[in-house]
C-alpha cells in the first residue's frame, strides 16, 4: 500500500515537472513556427520545399530500388508494393532519426539560450518533438494520399500505426535525451551517434526485406527495436496486417525504460549542464 | 517580505585530473569521487527588499557574474539557496540569447514568451520596445546582421519594457554609445521609482554610489561586505589602494633598507611586462628603446594607485641600440580609460632633450610633480621621437603603466564627479 502511494507520489511529481510545458505552450509553438519560417525564409519557393523534398526522396527510392534494381518483395508481385514497403520504413525511420539526432545535440545547439535565460528546459525536447512530428505529418500525409489514389490503402489495420508511432516516439525521445545529456559532458557521444545511426539504418530491414536474411542475422535483428517497429509498419502498409503485439511488448518496455532513464539523467544533471556548455 | 533572499549560497565547478577520470566517475557507479571542487563563490548571505537597487562590486573573477547567474536561475547553486519573488528579466553577458536567424521582432516575441508573457501582451509592448531600442528598420532583419551594440539595445529594451519585478544587469551598460548609456540609466532610474528591484554589476564605482542604495562587495568568492552603497564602495576602493601598495611593496630582505626608487637606479634590465598592453608590433626604429617604466611615491615605493596631491616620480629607463644624435624628446601622455587625452608632460615642453648616445648607453628620464587629478583610472602612454616635430618614433609604448586615483571619501560623499577639483571661490549672495 505504502509502496503504491510512493509510486503515485512519484508519478504526480513527474507530472508537476511537465506542467510548465503548458504554461510555455505559446513559446513552444512560436519557436516551432519560427523554425519552419526561418528554414525557408531565404528561398524563393518557400514552404513548397517542405513538400518537394520528401516527394523527391520517395521518387528516388522508388525509381532506383523498384525499377532499376528490379527488387521485388517475395510474395508481393507489384513494383508499387516494393515502393510502399520502402516508404513505410524510410519515412518512419526519418522520424526516428530526426527526433533522436536533434535531441542528442539539443543542449549544445541551445547553449546560447540556456546560458542567458532561465526557462523550463523540458520545453526544448518538446519543440524538437513537435517540429519533427509536423515534418513527418506532411510527408506521411503525402504517402497516404498516394496510397488512397492508387487504391492501396491498408484499411482498418492502418489504426495499428498509432500505437507503433507512440512506442517509436517514446523510444526516440528517451534515447535522444539520454544521449543528449551525456553528450554535454562527453562530446564523443554526438559524433558516435552520427556514425552509429548509419550502421543502424542498414541493420534495419528498410531497403531490403527481412526474409532475405540468413536465420542467424534474423535472430540478431530481433534485438533491434527499430527493426520490430519498422516491420510493424511494413506489415500494415503492404499486407494490411495488424502488428504482432507480443513482439512489440519488449520494445515498449525498452522505450519506457529509455524515457525514464533519459528523464532521470536530465533531472540529475540539469544543474551541471549549463556549467559544461 | 524580501524580493531576493540568498542563504549560504555557494558555487563550485567540478575539476577532473584527466578526461578519463570524468568518464570513470560516470560509468563506474561504485567508483570513488574523482573530481575536486573548485569554489568560485561561497557562503554568501544577503537579502534584497522590493524596490531596492543593489550594486555588486569586486575585481574580475570575484564571482559577480556567477552570483547573478544563480539569482537569474540559469546556473544551479552547489550549496545554499536563492529565493526570488517575482518575474526576473536578466541581461547576462550582454545578451538575451537571441536566435541569429530570426528577426529582431520575432526574437522579441520569443524572449518575451520565455519571460512568461503571452503573445498578446508582447504585441502590446512591441511598439514601446521598438521605440526604446531605436534601431529603425533593423527590427525586421535577422539578428545575425546586427552589430553588438544593436543587440545590446534590443536586449535592454526587451528586459526593461517587459515589466519585470526584478531586473538583473551584468555590465550591460559598458557597451553602446554614450547616448544610449544615458538612456539606459534613465530607464533604470524610472523602473526603480516604479518599484522594480534592480541588481547590477558595474566597474564604475561612482555609478554604483549614485544609483544604488546598497552594494555587495565580493572578494575571492566571498561576500566581504553588504550594506549602504557608499560605505561598501569606500571599503572596496580602500582595498584597491592597499592592495596596490602591498603587491608592489614586496621587499627583498637583503635590500630592505633601500627603497624601490634607489634600487631602480641600479638596473638597466628589460621589463618583460612593459609592452603587455601595447599591441603595436613595430613601435618604431628601436634605435632607442624603453627598458622599463615605473611610478614611485614620495617614499620611493613603486605604486599603481595614488591620491590627489601625492608627489609622484615617473621614471623611464631608455637604452640606445644604435648611436643616436642629441635632441630626442620623450613624450609622457596621461589618458583616461577610453583613451581621451587628459594632459601630457613631454620633455620638450620643459626644454629637456636626450643627449647624444652611443649604442649600449642608457639614461633615466624622470618627471616629478604633484598629482593634480582627484579621481579616475589613468593610462600612461610614452614614446621617444628623434625630435619633437618628427612623425617617426624611436620607440612607443601604449599603456606603459596604469594609475588609479583613489578619490577622497569625504569628497565622494558630496557626490563629486569629474577629474579635477578646482580651487574655486564660491559664494552665494542674496539679491537685495
Amino acid at each position: 500500500m505504502a509502496q503504491l502511494e510512493i509510486g503515485l507520489m512519484a508519478k504526480l511529481k513527474n507530472l508537476a515537472y511537465l506542467r510548465p510545458v503548458w504554461r510555455y505552450r505559446g513559446f513552444i509553438l512560436q519557436t516551432v513556427k519560427r523554425e519552419f519560417q526561418s528554414k525557408y525564409s531565404n528561398s524563393l519557393l518557400g514552404a513548397a520545399w517542405n513538400i518537394i523534398n520528401p516527394l523527391a526522396m520517395i521518387l528516388v527510392y522508388t525509381v532506383i530500388f523498384s525499377q532499376v534494381m528490379r527488387a521485388k518483395l517475395p510474395g508481393v508481385d507489384s513494383h508499387l508494393a516494393y515502393s510502399v514497403y520502402l516508404c513505410s520504413g524510410i519515412l518512419t525511420w526519418g522520424l526516428f532519426s530526426e527526433i533522436s539526432g536533434r535531441c542528442v545535440n539539443l543542449f549544445l545547439d541551445n547553449a546560447n539560450l540556456l546560458k542567458k535565460i532561465s526557462f523550463p528546459r523540458i520545453c526544448l525536447p518538446i519543440i524538437v518533438l513537435i517540429s519533427a512530428l509536423v515534418n513527418f505529418a506532411i510527408i506521411f500525409g503525402l504517402f497516404l494520399i498516394v496510397l488512397l489514389l492508387s487504391g492501396n490503402f491498408p484499411g482498418v489495420s492502418f489504426l495499428g500505426v498509432i500505437p507503433l508511432l507512440i512506442i517509436q516516439i517514446a523510444f526516440s525521445l528517451g534515447l535522444g535525451m539520454l544521449l543528449g545529456v551525456v553528450n554535454v559532458f562527453f562530446r564523443d557521444v554526438g559524433q558516435f551517434f552520427n556514425v552509429a545511426i548509419q550502421f543502424w539504418f542498414w541493420f534495419t530491414p528498410i531497403v531490403y526485406p527481412f526474409s532475405i536474411l540468413p536465420p542467424v542475422l534474423q535472430k540478431l535483428m530481433m534485438l533491434n527495436p527499430m527493426a520490430t517497429l519498422v516491420r510493424g509498419y511494413q506489415g500494415i502498409m503492404v499486407n494490411s496486417q495488424w502488428p504482432d503485439w507480443l513482439s512489440l511488448l519488449p520494445v515498449a518496455v525498452v522505450a519506457c525504460l529509455l524515457c525514464a532513464a533519459g528523464l532521470y539523467m536530465f533531472r540529475r544533471h540539469a544543474g551541471d549542464i549549463v556549467d559544461e556548455l | 517580505m524580501s524580493s531576493i533572499t540568498i542563504t549560504g549560497l555557494g558555487k563550485a565547478y567540478k575539476e577532473y585530473p584527466t578526461r578519463w577520470a570524468k568518464l570513470a566517475e560516470w560509468v563506474l557507479p561504485w567508483s570513488k569521487q574523482r573530481h575536486t571542487l573548485k569554489w568560485v563563490l561561497r557562503d554568501v548571505n544577503f537579502e534584497i527588499l522590493p524596490g531596492e537597487a543593489v550594486g555588486i562590486v569586486g575585481v574580475n573573477g570575484a564571482g559577480k557574474s556567477t552570483l547573478l547567474k544563480m539569482v537569474t536561475g540559469t546556473t544551479q547553486p552547489t550549496e545554499g539557496t536563492v529565493d526570488v519573488q517575482g518575474r526576473v528579466a536578466a541581461l547576462l553577458e550582454l545578451g538575451m540569447g537571441f536566435h541569429p536567424e530570426f528577426t529582431g521582432r520575432q526574437n522579441v516575441m520569443l524572449t518575451g514568451q520565455m519571460l512568461g508573457h503571452t503573445a498578446e501582451q508582447m504585441e502590446q509592448l512591441m511598439s514601446d520596445i521598438e521605440k526604446f531600442a531605436d534601431i529603425g528598420r533593423y527590427i525586421d532583419e535577422p539578428v545575425r546582421v546586427y552589430s553588438s551594440g544593436m543587440q545590446a539595445r534590443l536586449a535592454f529594451s526587451v528586459a526593461t519594457c517587459s515589466q519585470p519585478d526584478i531586473l538583473i544587469v551584468d555590465e550591460a551598460l559598458s557597451v553602446g554609445d554614450i547616448a544610449f548609456q544615458a538612456k539606459c540609466m534613465q530607464r533604470m532610474a524610472h523602473l526603480l521609482k516604479s518599484g522594480v528591484t534592480i541588481l547590477f554589476v558595474s566597474h564604475t564605482l561612482n555609478q554604483v554610489r549614485q544609483f544604488c542604495s546598497k552594494a555587495a562587495y565580493l572578494q575571492h568568492g566571498r561576500l566581504k561586505a553588504f550594506g549602504p552603497a557608499s560605505e561598501v564602495c569606500d571599503l572596496y576602493q580602500n582595498d584597491l589602494v592597499s592592495n596596490g601598495l602591498l603587491s608592489d611593496d614586496i621587499v627583498d630582505e637583503a635590500v630592505a633598507q633601500t627603497t624601490d626608487i634607489e634600487r631602480s637606479d641600479l638596473v638597466v634590465q628589460r621589463d618583460p611586462d612593459l609592452r603587455k598592453y601595447s599591441v603595436d608590433g613595430e613601435p618604431g626604429s628601436m634605435d632607442l628603446e624603453f627598458m622599463w617604466f615605473k611610478v614611485f611615491d614620495a617614499a620611493g615605493r613603486a605604486i599603481s594607485v595614488c591620491r590627489k596631491d601625492d608627489l609622484l616620480t615617473f621614471r623611464a629607463c631608455i637604452t640606445a641600440n644604435r648611436s643616436v644624435p642629441a635632441g630626442a624628446a620623450v613624450g609622457l601622455l596621461f589618458a583616461d580609460k577610453s583613451g581621451y587625452h587628459l594632459f601630457a608632460c613631454n620633455t620638450n615642453y620643459y626644454d629637456v632633450f636626450l643627449p647624444a648616445m652611443a649604442a649600449g648607453e642608457s639614461v633615466f628620464v624622470s618627471w616629478k610633480f604633484k598629482m593634480p587629478l582627484v579621481s579616475g583610472e589613468l593610462r600612461i602612454d610614452s614614446g621617444i621621437k628623434p625630435d619633437p616635430f618628427s612623425g617617426e618614433f624611436y620607440d612607443r609604448v601604449f599603456c606603459i603603466q596604469t594609475l588609479s586615483l583613489a578619490p577622497d571619501a569625504a569628497l565622494l560623499r558630496k557626490n563629486f564627479g569629474g577629474y579635477l577639483l578646482v580651487d574655486a571661490d564660491v559664494n552665494v549672495q542674496r539679491v537685495p
